[in-house]
């Protein structure tokens, strides 16, 4: 018993430390010149990537992605408070990118809050955690089986063969489908995202997106704040009262420390934006074809149900 | 970034001081000054920096007064200058092109510091307004060299009040740092000048001179203006930045004690050389 929560505790240290030190080296590292700037983005993807993948195959529950993301999140804020010449700022604008940060931290919030939802059966399983009565869940549930019940009908599927899980030995509904690392079935499976510790599915999918909408917003706001003030900008155009500026000039940006600091913290940035910028365009793609990732990844097209047009498929993601 | 009093397009031509040197002819029209502010055009285009448009215009000394009109304003441009000579060229270009434009007379001087100490940014300041004094121009510029007017409604001509000029400058995203910011380039009329005994002359290397001329001007109950946003719009050219002095914090807290004492009345320098050139005057100076 003993063992066992000393090696919980060292784990945890172990998850905190580990995104800390990872975030910490690089940025620091790729100060030191632009040859090491340049060599440490183009590893940083690298590792990230076939980390998430090393993790995702062996199905763990690691809090490194999510440790990582809340770290980065925190980083920013503290690099453009404290370390962008805010002189040459206007409060709006600092205005502007906190409520950014902050919708994003709702909605992520909102993400992992929804994700019980998600889960088949988890209101007689994990009561304390879910979020709402079991009533309410499982009106929820039952609603989304008799919509999909209708498409059932209608393309007469033989739905006693398609709606079980072998894992979980128990009828399920269309669409749904097991997440390893839940260890529970997901209803509308979209993929588990190891940045959130959540499953998404059909309850929290929107908020999701949201939230990779603004946190892209506020990451390509914070890259443009800092470049423009610490480097040489220009006006590009001008649109209700707003000069919207890029920087044409960076060279002596390594020279101090603090404006290298921003400088670096801009590619991150940058780096982050084009990642959810594909996870952005990804999602648009399939919620206009009424798939979910999983279904894209697995099956190739959208399982168990008919399909429909790219307005009553956005109709049917947003109202639920 | 504040929000900093300024006037608008339309109230400039009313804000100026309308006074010129005293041999300026009065058979011909006078200027019209009126289509600048209407247009409030943007003039900087590269070229402009690269090469001079009918340098003939221009008479020896940088100087240069509307041929076909009698100009209302007369304005003496001082710009410090050490070893820059790449960006004193195109600053040179760059300006005649655009002063030209404006229908005023003006004369440029430049004003190099000839030996090794560090800049003293202030004191070469003061020793071109010396000179201008001598030749009776009521009005005074001090700008840097590394920085160009975007607008040509940005009239380089003093106002009433004193007037911070650069106070969009692109390298701080056109954006305001603070309210007593009073330095990369200003105007000043030669009265105030000489009533506020000038700049300071005790700061060395970068740093703390301009605010020193703001306190100067505070204590002597000058409030300063600015132009519209949309007017006054700079660029910078690169360069590396200089180191600053780490003194001048405490030359600027200590600075009212020598208001009255430091400044345009105590001014010892050494003449070098004044030698009007092509397109500018230059004072060569060891301080």
């Amino acid at each position: 018993m003993k063992l066992l929560s000393e090696s919980k505790i060292k784990k945890n240290k172990f998850d905190v430390l580990l995104p800390l030190i990872f975030i910490l080296a690089t940025n620091f590292i790729a100060i030191v010149s632009l040859e090491f700037c340049i060599m440490i983005f183009l590893v940083f993807p690298v590792a990230i990537t076939s980390f998430y993948i090393y993790c995702a195959k062996k199905s763990s529950r690691t809090n490194v992605f999510f440790i990582f993301s809340l770290l980065s999140a925190i980083y920013f804020i503290c690099l453009f408070e404290f370390f962008v010449p805010l002189l040459e700022l206007l409060p709006q604008e600092n205005f502007v990118f906190v409520s950014l940060i902050t919708l994003t931290v709702i909605f992520f919030f909102k993400t992992y809050q929804h994700s019980s939802l998600n889960r088949l059966g988890a209101s007689s399983s994990t009561t304390s955690e879910s979020l709402k009565n079991n009533t309410n869940d499982s009106v929820s549930v039952s609603l989304i089986e008799a919509e999909e019940k209708q498409c059932d009908s209608d393309e007469d599927l033989d739905s006693e063969d398609k709606n079980s899980c072998s894992i979980c030995r128990k009828f399920i509904p269309a669409r749904t489908f097991h997440c390893n690392s839940c260890k529970s079935c997901i209803i509308g499976r979209d993929h588990h995202n190891y940045f959130l510790n959540c499953c998404i599915g059909r309850f929290n999918h929107k908020y999701f997106l949201f939230g990779c909408i603004s946190s892209f917003s506020a990451l390509l706001l914070f890259a443009n704040l800092s470049l423009t003030s610490i480097c040489h900008p220009f006006p590009v155009f001008k649109i209700f009262g707003v000069m919207f500026l890029l920087p044409d000039d960076c060279t002596d940006v390594f020279r101090e420390t603090e404006i290298a600091l921003c400088f670096v913290g801009a590619i991150y940035a940058i780096e982050l934006a084009i990642a959810l910028f594909i996870v952005i365009i990804h999602q648009f793609v399939l919620i206009s074809k009424g798939m979910t990732s999983h279904e894209f990844w697995i099956h190739k097209e959208r399982v168990n149900s008919r399909k429909y047009g790219i307005w009553r498929n956005w109709k049917n993601f947003c109202y639920i | 970034m504040i929000y900093y009093e300024n006037i608008s397009v339309d109230d400039i031509y009313g804000s100026l001081v309308k006074k010129t040197v005293k041999n300026a002819t009065a058979e011909k029209v006078n200027c019209d000054y009126r289509e600048l502010f209407e247009k409030n055009q943007y003039f900087y285009k590269p070229p402009f920096s690269k090469e001079i448009l009918n340098s003939a215009e221009i008479s020896s000394g940088g100087e240069y007064s509307p041929e076909n009109c009698s100009p209302l304003f007369s304005v003496a441009i001082i710009v410090p200058y050490r070893k820059r000579a790449n960006q004193l060229k195109a600053f040179l270009n760059y300006m005649h092109n655009f002063l030209r434009k404006q229908s005023i007379h003006y004369k440029i001087f430049i004003v190099e510091q000839a030996d090794s100490k560090a800049f003293n940014r202030a004191k070469l300041f003061n020793i071109g307004a010396k000179y201008a004094l001598k030749e009776n121009f009521p009005c005074l510029i001090m700008q840097d060299v590394d920085l160009m007017p975007l607008k040509l409604a940005n009239i380089y001509v003093c106002t009433e009040r004193p007037r911070h000029m650069s106070s969009a400058l692109d390298s701080f995203r056109f954006n305001l740092p603070y309210f007593g910011l009073f330095g990369g380039a200003v105007a000043i009329t030669s009265d105030v000048f000489i009533h506020v005994n000038g700049f300071s002359n005790m700061f060395q290397g970068w740093g703390g001179e301009d605010d020193d001329l703001y306190a100067r001007l505070v204590h002597k109950g000058y409030k300063i203006i600015r132009f519209d946003s949309s007017v006054a719009q700079y660029t910078m050219l690169s360069h590396a930045k200089e180191s600053p002095n780490p003194d001048r914090i405490n030359y600027l807290r200590s600075g009212y004690l020598r208001f009255d004492t430091d400044g345009l009345n105590s001014l010892v320098y050494t003449e070098r050389a004044i030698k009007p050139m092509e397109l500018y005057t230059n004072i060569s100076v060891e301080i």
